[in-house]
Parts: structure tokens; C-alpha cells; sequence
């Protein structure tokens, strides 16, 4: 796999404020590439030295192994924080600046005008535009192009739940066509739907980064009921090697600990005469893994 | 190409664009075509010029009509300065500078595509008067004079000098304040009242390398000639390079200072 993208001590600081710290990404073809953080961490100042809005105050970054960043940008689609556009020129207008200055073509444009759901309103001018309105063009501008990298600071910022899985769908659509995707957002669940890697930020400083499979690995845990309440208590206390985590209304929630497997459970209940009628895998999810990451470093 | 096709984009559906500078030649073109007249409605009896009389002077004769016309079409560049501030502030008040450069346009780029756009208004700027001049001085001049009538036209190079320097200063506030209202209200001010505050402060000899004033004393005020009075009747040398060199540095810092600017 080729790297998409590097940074090796990126830093930016305003003021005696350090709004990013000492921080080395490394994002890989195809990833779809998960920056995390708490407003304020340094998610869009990162993605504005990336996009060489923001210079940086030391560090360095590179595209597409050390090509020059007007080259890279012509090969990225970007999105940053809300939507920016000529607001008296219409989405047609404002898509065609956009493929002049990447040199591209413009025959792109109805098509992806009508993937965004903006096809009827391509004519009316872009100040009439309501908030949800304006974050499907600023999508359909990253997209015109048919880039390779997508660079996306909260594409959902503002919109409605619709707008949200259209957007959800699209960006997963992209995805899969191989398209490598580095997004910045405070919404976990987001990220957990979309991303195959994040990187967690906390005060401009980078606490985790790795496959997401991977934080959530050995946060898996096991929810079980049976109709004999009392003897699925007892047989659970009696079998080692788990933790209970919660006894709730309709379920108790176990961990199991390093060696027994799940199977071997199962197995030891039905031995018991237990017949459990509730019996799911659930993960964790990345909001109380987060949760911990934050608190772990507080 | 690229650049003049984007920055066209960016003004030719912009309301702005015509209003401005559909008023700039308007005015200038009504204002050339009854300059006689104009000249004779004065009332001359109260007058702080030295008493100048233009009622009967012969302004709009070739060659002597380039440095008139030149003169008086100077006082109008007010208008275009505006409009170069405001296409400059809009891309920073509705941050569609961002738009631009991450796409991949570099800030050189976009400061260029800036540039184009003022020296398309300078020469539209230069073609009108020059159209203007040639129209009224035909129909004005002896035509046994008709033969010099190219003979001033340097005031024609000195009027497209005083327009980019002009436009040029206006780019560099506007890059440098980014908001519309201020940056113009600078524009307005630092000719009128900031720099003359400046100048007086230092000698003469001085004086003349200010931006405002090496554009001023391009085309200077022609009219005492008609009562005798000597004036300077082409452009120096030293005033023209003073110029083109305030119109190459007003550039190169609009440019440095966009290049340290976070966006």
C-alpha cells in the first residue's frame, strides 16, 4: 500500500496557544482515515496545514510521496468546516471555478450535481441555499473531480437526519470505489460507521491511533438471559473465568476473560441444563472507548 | 488563460462588476465629452487657481488634449479603486479564498488572477480615454495640427501607470485588512489625508518617492498654462520609473503578505 499522506511533527501554534502538537499521521491508500477529538483538540487546524490553508509553525507534511501541494490539491476533494462559495453565482457556476482551477474537465458536473440531490436547483443562485443545501454542494465540489484522496471536516455539520445518511451513504459509496478518506469529526457513531482507522486528538496532541477493529478489540462482550433466572446466576458465578459486567432488567452483560471461549460457555450451560434464549455478541462502542482514551490521559 | 477564465467567473455575473463600473464610465465618458462646456459654467470670478479662465481656452485641441483629458479622468480612478477593494474583500469575508486554494490554486495564483483583473480595467480604462480624446479632438483641432496630434500621448502611458499604481495600493489594503468597509475607508483616506500628513513631515527631495505622490506627479495640473504660467508639459523619466517601481512593490507585498496570512 502506498502512503497517501504524511506528517512528521506537524505543529501549529497561535500565539501561546498550541493548537497542534508534534503530530505524525500516516494514511494509506484506500483507508477511510478517522481524526477524532473534542472541539478544540486541533482536528481543523490539521486539516488546514494539509490543505495549505493554515501554515504550519514547524513539521512538515507530504502527499503522494513528496509531489508539489498545488499538484496534490488538484487530486484531493476537500471539505472545510462550513461551506464556502461565491454566494451571488449558482452551484453550476461555483463547480465550474472549481474544475478550472484543478485544470478538469466540467462534464462531471450534472452527474454529481444529481448524486448530491442538488440537480433542481443548479440554476438558482447559492445565497438561496438553505445550510443542508450548501453541505451538498461543498460535497459535490470535493466530488466533481473524481479525486483520489477526499479530505472532509464534518460533512454533516448542520444537516438533517436525511441529509445525514444520504451523506453517510455517499461517502461509503466513494469509499468502496477505492477512494482513500481522511475525516475529521466529533461524532463517534459517524466515524464508527465510516472509518477503517482513527487517529484520537486531545489538545493538538495525538493519544491513539490504529485500526478501529483494534481499539475495540477486547471490549467485546457477551449478553446473555435464559427463563431460569436464579440457576443462569448461579451456573454464570460458578464458570470461571468471566466478569459480570451488568445485570440489567432483561440481560445480564458478561466479559469473558483470556482463555475460556465463548463456545465453551454455551457448552457448561447446556451441560447445567440452562438453555439460554439470549446469547449476543455485542462491541464496544468507539464513544466509551473515546471516553476512556480521555480519561485515561486526564 | 486559466486564471483570466476563473477570475471572470468571479465578476461577470457579479452585480457589483457592472454597477461600479458601468458608473466609472459613465461619468467619465459624460464628463470628457462636456468638458468644454463644464469648463465655461464655472464661475471664474471667485476663483482660488489663480484666476484661470478656461471658458475660452482651447482644451480639447490635439496635442494639448491628452494632458487634459489624462488630468480629469485621474480624478474618477476613485471608483475602480473601490471596486478592486471589494473584489479582493468579498474572497475574505465569504471566504471563497479558501475555496480557491484548496482546490489547488497558490496564492501567488490568486493574487495574479487579482492583477488580471485590474489590468483589465486599466486598459479598458486606457481605451476609453484614448477613444474619448481622439473622437473629441478631431472634432475639435485644426486640421492642420491633426499632423502632432500623437504629440503628448506619454500622458496616455502616465494615465495607465497612475491606474495600476492606484490599483495596485488597492489591492494591498484589501489583501491586508480583508474587511470591506475599512479597507475602503483606507483607500479613501491614505491619498487625502494620511500620506500628505506623511510628506510634510520631510523634504522635498523626499517627497517624491511616496507612493501618492510619485503617482500624483505624473500628470500634473495643466491648466495654468493657459494664463502663462510655465507647466511641466510631458512626464519625466524619473517620475515614470518612481511609478512603475511603487506599481511592482505594491504587488510583490500584496502577494508577501497573502503568503504569511492562516485562512
Amino acid at each position: 500500500m502506498s502512503v497517501i499522506l504524511k506528517t512528521s511533527a506537524l505543529s501549529k501554534n497561535y500565539g501561546a496557544i498550541k493548537a497542534v502538537r508534534e503530530l505524525d499521521l500516516e494514511i494509506s491508500n484506500g483507508q477511510v482515515y478517522g481524526i477524532l477529538g473534542p472541539n478544540g483538540s486541533g482536528k481543523t487546524t490539521t486539516l488546514g496545514m494539509i490543505l495549505g490553508i493554515i501554515n504550519p509553525s514547524s513539521g512538515r507534511y507530504n502527499w503522494f510521496d513528496r509531489v508539489s501541494l498545488k499538484n496534490a490539491l488538484y487530486k484531493i476533494g476537500s471539505i472545510i468546516e462550513l461551506p464556502t462559495f461565491y454566494p451571488y453565482l449558482s452551484a453550476v457556476q461555483n463547480l465550474k471555478i472549481v474544475t478550472d482551477i484543478k485544470r478538469k474537465g466540467r462534464h462531471n458536473i450534472p452527474n454529481v450535481l444529481e448524486k448530491v440531490g442538488l440537480a433542481e436547483r443548479k440554476n438558482h443562485s447559492y445565497k438561496t441555499y438553505s445550510l443542508g443545501m450548501k453541505q451538498r454542494l461543498a460535497l459535490a465540489a470535493a466530488l466533481v473531480t473524481e479525486p483520489e484522496v477526499l479530505v472532509l471536516d464534518e460533512p454533516t455539520n448542520g444537516m438533517d437526519p436525511q441529509g445525514i445518511a444520504d451523506i453517510r451513504n455517499l461517502i461509503l459509496e466513494v469509499a468502496g470505489a477505492g477512494t482513500t478518506i481522511f475525516l475529521a469529526s466529533h461524532l463517534l457513531d459517524e466515524v464508527q460507521k465510516i472509518c477503517s482507522h482513527v487517529a484520537v486528538l486531545e489538545k493538538g496532541r495525538k493519544i491513539f491511533d490504529g485500526p478501529v477493529d483494534k481499539i475495540l478489540e477486547g471490549d467485546e462482550q457477551l449478553e446473555i438471559w435464559a427463563e431460569d433466572v436464579a440457576l443462569l446466576q448461579q451456573c454464570l458465578s460458578e464458570f470461571k473465568g468471566i466478569e459480570m459486567v451488568n445485570k440489567m432488567r432483561d440481560k445480564f452483560v458478561i466479559k469473558l476473560q483470556p482463555g475460556p471461549t465463548k463456545k465453551d460457555l454455551h457448552k457448561y450451560l447446556i451441560e447445567k441444563g440452562v438453555y439460554p434464549t439470549h446469547f449476543v455478541t455485542s462491541t464496544g462502542t468507539l464513544e466509551s472507548k473515546f471516553l476512556e482514551l480521555l480519561n485515561q490521559k486526564r | 488563460m486559466r486564471l483570466l477564465t476563473i477570475e471572470m467567473r468571479k465578476n461577470l455575473t457579479y452585480p457589483g462588476f457592472w454597477i461600479i463600473l458601468g458608473m466609472h464610465y459613465f461619468f467619465l465618458i459624460t464628463v470628457l465629452f462636456n468638458l468644454q462646456d463644464l469648463a465655461s459654467s464655472i464661475d471664474y470670478s471667485d476663483n482660488q487657481y489663480g484666476n484661470i479662465d478656461l471658458s475660452l481656452a482651447p482644451l480639447l485641441q490635439f496635442p494639448d488634449i491628452w494632458h487634459n483629458i489624462t488630468y480629469i479622468a485621474g480624478f474618477f480612478k476613485i471608483l475602480l479603486g473601490i471596486y478592486v477593494v471589494i473584489s479582493i474583500t468579498n474572497e475574505f469575508q465569504y471566504n471563497t479564498i479558501r475555496l480557491n486554494l484548496i482546490n489547488g490554486l497558490t496564492r501567488t495564483e490568486f493574487v495574479l488572477s487579482k492583477l488580471i483583473l485590474i489590468l483589465l480595467i486599466t486598459i479598458a480604462s486606457v481605451l476609453v480615454v484614448f477613444g474619448a480624446g481622439m473622437i473629441i479632438g478631431l472634432k475639435n483641432s485644426d486640421p492642420d495640427v491633426s499632423a502632432s496630434f500623437m504629440d503628448k500621448s506619454i500622458f496616455l502611458i502616465g494615465y495607465c501607470l497612475e491606474l495600476l499604481l492606484y490599483l495596485n495600493f488597492a489591492l494591498l489594503i484589501g489583501m491586508w485588512l480583508k474587511r470591506t468597509g475599512i479597507s475602503i475607508f483606507v483607500v479613501l483616506i491614505y491619498p487625502l489625508l494620511v500620506e500628505p500628513l506623511l510628506r510634510w513631515q520631510f523634504p522635498d527631495a523626499v517627497d517624491q518617492f511616496f507612493p501618492i505622490k510619485a503617482m500624483d506627479q505624473l500628470i500634473v495640473f495643466p491648466f495654468p498654462k493657459y494664463i502663462g504660467i510655465e507647466v511641466l508639459e510631458t512626464i519625466t523619466l524619473s517620475n515614470l520609473l518612481i511609478a512603475a517601481t511603487w506599481v511592482v512593490l505594491l504587488f510583490v507585498f500584496s502577494n508577501l503578505i497573502l503568503l504569511r496570512k492562516n485562512l
